[in-house]
């Protein structure tokens, strides 16, 4: 009786076990069968009218065959004024475009320039929300309706009107009741289809931005707490709350289908939510395509109805089509990993064209220090490793924060020279720079940073090294060189370290008694001390903590101020990444005829990548390499905080105007520092300088970490300079023997 | 017949045995052997294991400044620690043992210490040594200049207190439990003879937590390796010098994945714990021996 027992078990458990894996045979037949049909990513080019230079993507309405798109569009005049006007683009699947100015807003939305948006009610009825300036720059807020399909429009004038600032989304019911959320005063509202108010609705408006759709008469917003969508019918007085939780500092759209699904869009991708149902469907991965982009705001969405539905949405400036390929694979078929420890914008944008190129491969792009991250670098480093040494790990590596020589040494990293050759062309001098000494490439930055100083008369004497420049300081007389403004202790420190610290993270001897006994003779001709932003009006109210974490990110604003007051003659700054963020820098040396040189042609590398040799997929790591160093994707986002390294987009960064963006600085009421896009020249000698760059930046954030407060504690006398050089010779030789 | 069925049984229960140990001995196997062989293998080879290199890993290691810190530090730390920790306990042992009540209560508020967590203890340590916390403010109240503590030679001294506040009462649990092994008969005896106290310690009670001490002592050396934690919490990878452990440099080595020098320190830390552990157990055998 036991031995049937027994064989019955084993029989069952034989039988689980097999029933558990399944024949390969057949799953492998299965994936190959079911494997095509998923949504796909289309930017939609707009085409600018004659005439005009600038436009904005202010409404979209879905068509049976296409979609309106609804712009802002802005002529540059000859007199310097610029004049915008209001067009619909007609764009249908078979390509047609047919371009129409919108009279009714172009009659009623003359003062229009702020938050405008354009939706069309089920109804056929166009409805524009905007925000204008009244006497005293006071927000006037209008809610304009075309019944008559844009040629001639009224404006609302009920009482709900007036108590709204922004409207960033609004939608009609079934009713010609007007819902929207306000983004400025932070409350959700519903208004007659005279714009009196009705009633305010219970949603979340803290913890994430309101939002709302709209439809038949349904209204869907972010529940209170954002953990879920809550979906008012104002038929039967009913409410539903649809499971989801709001990432934070995330951007959320949505949007009812004809069928009653309601769409979300955030950074994640796109979901899709049945109206009896009880999941969300990922119907696109915001990884995947622009949806993740830092750089990416959307603004409006609306679904085409169709089987499976497409989905339009737009930013500012693009309008972005998602639909269904059932031709395309369902999966691809190979997983490329990108791994880096922080997020960094070119390699995101890099995934999304690489994407987008092609389906066979999806590149999966993994930030181990995300938004949700709860490990300390160290922890993901060594997580890394521990991959790394099984012989897996990711087929990319952007090493920023990694130990990239460690990796060179012990051959983790593959040889990209090869791969290099046969990309867009680089900046030759980055790249011979970031040649190991046995003249391979095994790293190589997609951007750099360039360090960056001023000074009257000939600066590249005084900032040429460390000594000079302590002789600079002492010889400066009662106009000290630098500013201890933006420099005491703690900055002088930690900019030094980074500029002239090469020789300490080589324990060469005698570097630290030289390198502590300058950075004293600095601080004491500046007169430097503990305090920053000394008698700098616009510091006022702000701690040292804050002003800290401020000024290591900016230091160029207390320098200006010391300048253009005669508090110091010269300005070192922290690492230009884009004419945008340097602008008020180069201004400000144009105007107070200073000259600007680099620091010894050294660069800040960013956003170094290098390829695991033990990775899988070497030839799609190639591939996506290629795609990194692009024209499109280098040249892909002008705010990026880093110059491009591909040779065709750093010309074109650096030839390029933007005559919309300018910013000032009032030092007093006599002088103010007004900076508007770099001249020519200006361009120009910066463009010869990063030609010329040939050493990156010989930080280590470690050992910097650890040196700091040495350096710190021998500026304010805590320590001798024999003391403090002790400790430091100590904590680098231990350092660096490990 | 009767031995050939003693022999049958006899396999049977071997087989049951096996059966019995067989999931032990796969953990130990796969957990602990297999991985330790790994370790051995990779500390002749090179960080991504695939060219040998000999003793190469060896010599890179002993020539290396900060595993010589380290490990100087460490050993520093033991043998300082280790007979305090003891000395301490079996004193506070002595005192409580025939006090029942007593030991009643300390039994519980003893081990308290090692329910506490890390986390907190780290707490209270930079609350206290902190170059802003209690221990500065008292000195500036007194007269005398506050101190980074944590970041001179004094952070030693914080971390042995650590250490003896953490594992103290565990020890006193331990004494308290060789110290009740010893049968009441022999001190009886040895008073009948006009023995006092100290004689009674030292001919009955010393002698007799032989087999304490040797526990006792191998527990306290694996348990002064875990002091790293707070030392890592405290002052994280790179601590004042004073402090740099073994486990510091295996961990930074980790982060630059010199897996190759990892495992040849620790083929060396397992040498040297073995070598001490082996060393007390035959001096152990040897008393027996001669009792």
């Amino acid at each position: 009786m036991k031995k049937a027992i027994s064989i019955l078990l084993c029989a069952v458990l034989l039988a689980g076990a097999i029933g558990c894996s399944g024949p390969s045979g057949a799953s492998n037949s299965n994936a190959a069968d079911a494997a095509t049909g998923r949504y796909m990513e289309q930017v939609i080019d707009l085409p600018i009218p004659e005439g005009f230079s600038e436009q904005y993507v202010i409404g979209l309405a879905a068509l049976e065959n296409g979609v309106e798109v609804f712009t802002n569009t802005y002529a540059d005049n000859k007199d310097g004024t610029s004049s915008a006007r209001y067009f619909r683009y007609t764009i249908l699947d078979d390509g047609s475009v047919k371009t129409a100015e919108e009279q009714w807003l172009n009659d009623l939305a003359v003062d229009g320039g702020n938050e405008m948006r354009v939706i069309r009610a089920k109804d056929g009825a166009l409805y524009m929300f905007y925000s204008g300036f009244g006497e005293n720059y006071q927000i006037q807020p209008h809610f304009i309706v075309s019944r008559d399909d844009g040629k001639t429009g009224t404006e609302l004038t009920g009482d709900g009107i007036s108590t709204i600032a922004i409207a960033n989304s609004f939608g009609v019911l079934d009713d010609g009741s007007i819902a929207y959320t306000d983004y400025f005063n932070a409350n959700l509202g519903l208004l007659d289809q005279n714009g009196s108010m009705v009633e305010q609705l219970e949603g979340e408006t803290g913890k994430a931005t309101p939002t709302l759709a709209a439809s038949g008469s349904r209204i869907a917003t972010i529940a209170p707490e954002a953990k879920a969508i809550r979906v008012y019918d104002r038929a039967d007085g009913t409410s539903a709350n649809y499971e989801y939780a709001i990432a934070e500092n995330s951007s959320v759209i949505m949007a009812f289908s004809a069928d009653g699904a309601l769409y979300l869009c955030d950074a994640t991708g796109i979901y899709r939510h049945t109206q009896d149902g009880t999941l969300w469907e990922r119907i696109m991965d915001g990884g995947t395509c622009n949806l993740g982009l830092p750089s990416f705001y959307p603004g409006n969405m609306v679904i085409r109805a169709g089987s499976p539905d497409t989905i339009y949405l737009c930013d500012s400036s693009s309008v972005f089509r998602y639909w269904y390929d059932e031709t395309a694979p369902a999966a691809a078929s190979e997983e490329l990993n990108i791994f880096s420890l922080k997020e960094n914008e070119t390699v995101q944008q890099a995934v999304v064209a690489f994407n987008r190129a092609q389906s066979e491969v999806l590149a999966i792009y993994t930030v181990a220090m995300g938004q949700d991250a709860g490990g300390t670098e160290q922890d993901y480093i060594k997580a890394l490793n521990t991959e790394l040494l099984a012989g897996n790990g990711p087929d990319v590596l952007i090493l920023d924060g990694l130990p990239v020589e460690s990796y060179v040494q012990k051959g983790v990293l593959a040889e990209i020279g090869g791969i290099l050759d046969q990309a867009e062309v680089v900046l030759p001098n980055i790249r011979t720079a970031s040649q190991s000494p046995d003249g391979k490439l095994y790293a190589m930055p997609t951007g750099i940073r360039v360090p960056l100083a001023y000074a009257s008369g000939d600066p590249d004497s005084a900032f040429s090294s460390l000594s000079a420049l302590a002789d600079a300081c002492e010889a400066s007389g009662t106009e000290p060189l630098l500013s201890s403004t933006a420099f005491n202790y703690q900055m002088l420190a930690e900019v030094l370290l980074s500029y002239y610290g090469g020789d300490l993270y080589q324990n060469k001897d005698g570097a630290v008694n030289a390198f502590l006994s300058d950075i004293g003779r600095i601080s004491k001709a500046i007169g430097a001390d503990e305090v920053l932003c000394e008698g700098w009006e616009a510091a006022q109210g702000s701690t040292q903590e804050e002003l800290l974490k401020v000024v290591r990110m900016q230091n160029g604003g207390p320098q200006i101020w010391a300048n253009a007051t005669n508090r110091a003659s010269a300005a070192l700054f922290l690492p230009m990444g884009s004419l945008y963020g340097g602008m008020i820098n180069l201004a400000a040396a144009e105007q107070l005829n200073k000259t600007f040189c680099g620091i010894n042609k050294q660069y800040e590398p960013v956003g170094i990548v290098g390829v695991n040799r033990a990775g899988k997929h070497t030839d799609a790591a190639a591939s996506f390499l290629n795609t990194l160093f692009s024209y499109d994707v280098q040249s892909g986002n002008k705010f990026a905080e880093q110059f491009p390294v591909n040779q065709k987009a750093i010309e074109e960064t650096l030839n390029r105007v933007d005559n919309t963006i300018s910013s000032g600085m009032s030092i007093d009421p006599e002088i103010t520092i007004f900076a508007e896009w770099p001249s020519e020249a200006m361009r120009a000698m910066l463009g010869s300088m990063i030609k010329e760059l040939n050493r990156p930046l010989a930080t280590d954030h470690t050992l910097s970490e650890m040196l700091v407060p040495l350096i710190v504690s021998y500026l304010d006398s805590s320590d001798t300079l024999e003391t403090a050089a002790g400790k430091m010779e100590s904590v680098i030789s231990t350092y660096l023997s490990e | 017949m009767i031995r050939a069925r003693n022999k049958r049984m006899g396999r049977g229960e071997a087989r049951a045995a096996l059966a019995f140990l067989a999931p032990s001995l796969i953990g130990i196997f796969g957990m602990v052997l297999l991985p330790t062989a790994d370790v051995i293998r990779r500390s002749f080879f090179s960080a991504m294991g695939n060219t040998f290199v000999g003793l190469e890993n060896y010599r890179a290691i002993f020539e290396n400044e900060s595993f010589r810190l380290a490990v100087g530090n460490t050993i520093r730390f033991l043998l300082v620690c280790i007979p305090l920790l003891l000395l301490l306990s079996l004193a506070t042992a002595l005192m409580l043992y025939r006090r029942k009540r007593l030991q009643d209560l300390f039994r519980t508020t003893y081990l308290l210490t090692l329910v506490v967590p890390v986390t907190s203890v780290v707490m209270i340590i930079q609350t206290v040594f902190h170059k802003n916390g209690l221990l500065s403010a008292l000195c500036a109240l007194l007269g005398s200049t506050p101190q980074d503590w944590l970041n001179s030679e004094f952070a030693f001294l914080v971390l042995v207190v650590c250490y003896l506040w953490k594992y103290f009462g565990y020890n006193v649990i331990l004494w308290l439990a060789g110290l009740a092994a010893i049968p009441d008969s022999y001190y009886e005896a040895a008073r009948v003879d006009g023995a006092n106290e100290i004689k009674c310690f030292f001919y009955i009670t010393l002698p007799q937590l032989g087999g304490t001490l040797f526990i006792t002592g191998v527990l306290a050396l694996i348990n002064s390796f875990k002091v790293f934690r707070e030392a890592y919490l405290v002052a994280g990878r790179y601590p004042n010098s004073s402090i740099y452990m073994l486990q510091h440099v295996l961990s930074n080595w980790f982060s630059n994945l010199d897996m190759q020098k990892i495992s040849a320190a620790a083929v060396l830390l397992m040498l040297s714990i073995l070598l001490v552990v082996f060393a007390a157990q035959r001096r152990m055998d040897r008393k027996k021996e001669g009792a």
